[in-house]
């Protein structure tokens, strides 16, 4: 009977302490009452394989003791708190994953190596998985009280149908005319920005022949590109998907927040333009001009920060009551009819 | 997974549901008369309700937890044994439960005639 000590040694591992002997005495019992009937039926001693037969019957010893448990909590996050445990992980997530791409872009605009991007990107998962770990640990916390308190159940003695939340809105969808002027301007945009590295005529007009904008403006270049695109895009969506009224005003949100990073660097440029034809007598007299460009563009630029970033606090605060609105809906799913 | 593999998968699923239900109350009536583990085992597997070992022997355990079932250890053919058998508190449970799976019954009985 080798076998069943060793096994019921492997059960008494995952047993709790307190009941161990008793348990492990009754399985016993019925283990060997089992294997003698066998063996009564068979007429002759079992082997180690008719044994290992009926110990395998029983289950996994991880299994079978793992069903004397009981406890109040044998989960870390309970079925209660795992919704909000998910949702909260996903936030986390990819608000770390957006701060993270921010950051890749400011390195990149700075000229940095790619090494270093991916290396950013890979400093994520440090930041996140302890992040993580933290997340689970407060929700495992809060889960066993809630267990231990039986506060679900106090919750749901206590609550009144009245407290619910009002019935949603009806859903409101993007303007058909809003997304198609987005997307034509947006081709326009992008269109003028590709073909103005080749075409300088396109921002200077008749000054063209004489100014240029300075090299900073070749660092930002691609990430104000890739930005023009996102929007475009996203006009894109809204047309195809009028329903998807979050959208908006996230990526409007990320878009914003991206391009007060790059014109965080545009502005510490000392000028923006300058006279390429210096030496020629053209060249003084545009002398002027560039300056008076420089100074444009700088107040320009400085106006466009101040909007965008009263803009990302009006956007944020947009999302943050989307959210809200879906927490709200997740926790009322019932269509706002009944029919 | 063909269709027919699915449909018998989710029989099983549901029947093994169905079961459940009703193991509670095969294992009360089992033990109106004392008996150690292994032999409730046999007897609910002749009457056609077998359970596995590992359900049956943690479900006594609960149930004298709740304090339905009582037992002791008593020796048996040189070896000592626990037997259970029903509480006071278990006889009056078990006669409640019995009459509510004969009302079920008996629903039942007229939604499928009827």
């Amino acid at each position: 009977m080798e076998l069943l000590e060793r096994y019921l040694r492997s059960v008494k591992f995952f047993l709790p302490r307190r009941e161990q002997d008793d348990i492990l005495r009754e399985l016993s019992e019925n283990i060997l009452s089992q294997m003698e009937d066998k063996a009564a039926e068979l007429g002759r001693p079992l082997n180690e394989s008719e044994q290992a037969a009926i110990l395998k019957q029983h289950g996994h010893p991880f299994v079978v003791a793992s069903r004397f448990r009981n406890a109040p909590v044998q989960y870390l996050i309970g079925p209660v708190v795992f919704p909000f445990y998910w949702f909260v992980l996903k936030i986390i997530f990819w608000i770390g994953l957006g701060v993270c791409a921010l950051n890749s872009i400011v390195l990149l605009s700075g000229g940095e190596p790619v090494r270093q991007l991916l290396h950013g990107l890979l400093a994520f998962g440090h930041v996140a998985l302890p992040v993580f770990g933290w997340v689970t640990f407060l929700f495992a916390v809060q889960g066993f009280f809630i267990a231990k308190f039986h506060l679900v159940d106090k919750l749901d003695r206590r609550w009144d149908p009245r407290s619910l939340p009002a019935v949603a809105t009806p859903q409101r969808k993007a303007r058909r005319s809003e997304s198609i002027f987005g997307l034509i301007a947006g081709t326009v945009y992008i269109a003028w920005l590709l073909a103005v590295p080749y075409y300088p005529y396109l921002i200077f007009g008749p000054a063209a022949s004489a100014l240029r904008l300075a090299p900073e403006w070749h660092r930002f270049y691609l990430p104000v590109v890739v930005l023009a695109i996102a929007g475009w895009a996203q006009a894109v969506v809204s047309l195809i998907r009028p329903e998807w009224t979050s959208l908006p005003s996230v990526t409007r949100l990320v878009s914003n927040v991206v391009a007060l990073v790059i014109l965080r660097s545009i502005l510490k440029a000392n000028s923006y333009v300058f006279v390429f034809v210096a030496d020629s007598p053209k060249g003084a007299r545009y002398e002027t001009v560039a300056q008076i460009a420089n100074i444009s563009i700088l107040c320009t630029l400085a106006s466009v920060a101040l909007g965008l970033s009263i803009a990302v606090i009006i956007q944020a605060w947009q999302c943050l009551k989307e959210i809200r609105e879906w927490i709200r809906k997740r926790g009322n799913p019932l269509p706002s009819r009944i029919s | 997974m063909t269709p027919g593999t699915n449909h018998h998968e989710m029989f099983e699923n549901l029947r093994l549901e169905l079961r459940r239900g009703s193991l509670v109350l095969a294992v009360l009536a089992a033990l109106r008369r004392e008996q150690y583990g292994y032999t409730l085992r046999k007897t609910l597997e002749e009457q056609g309700m077998a359970i596995d070992e590992g359900t049956l022997y943690p479900l006594l355990r609960r149930l004298e937890s709740q304090g339905l079932l009582l037992s002791e250890w008593r020796e048996e053919e040189k070896r000592n044994k626990r037997f259970y058998r029903l509480s006071a508190d278990g006889k009056m449970i078990l006669k409640q439960l019995l009459a509510e799976w004969q009302s079920i019954n008996s629903s039942l009985d007229g939604m499928v005639k009827g």
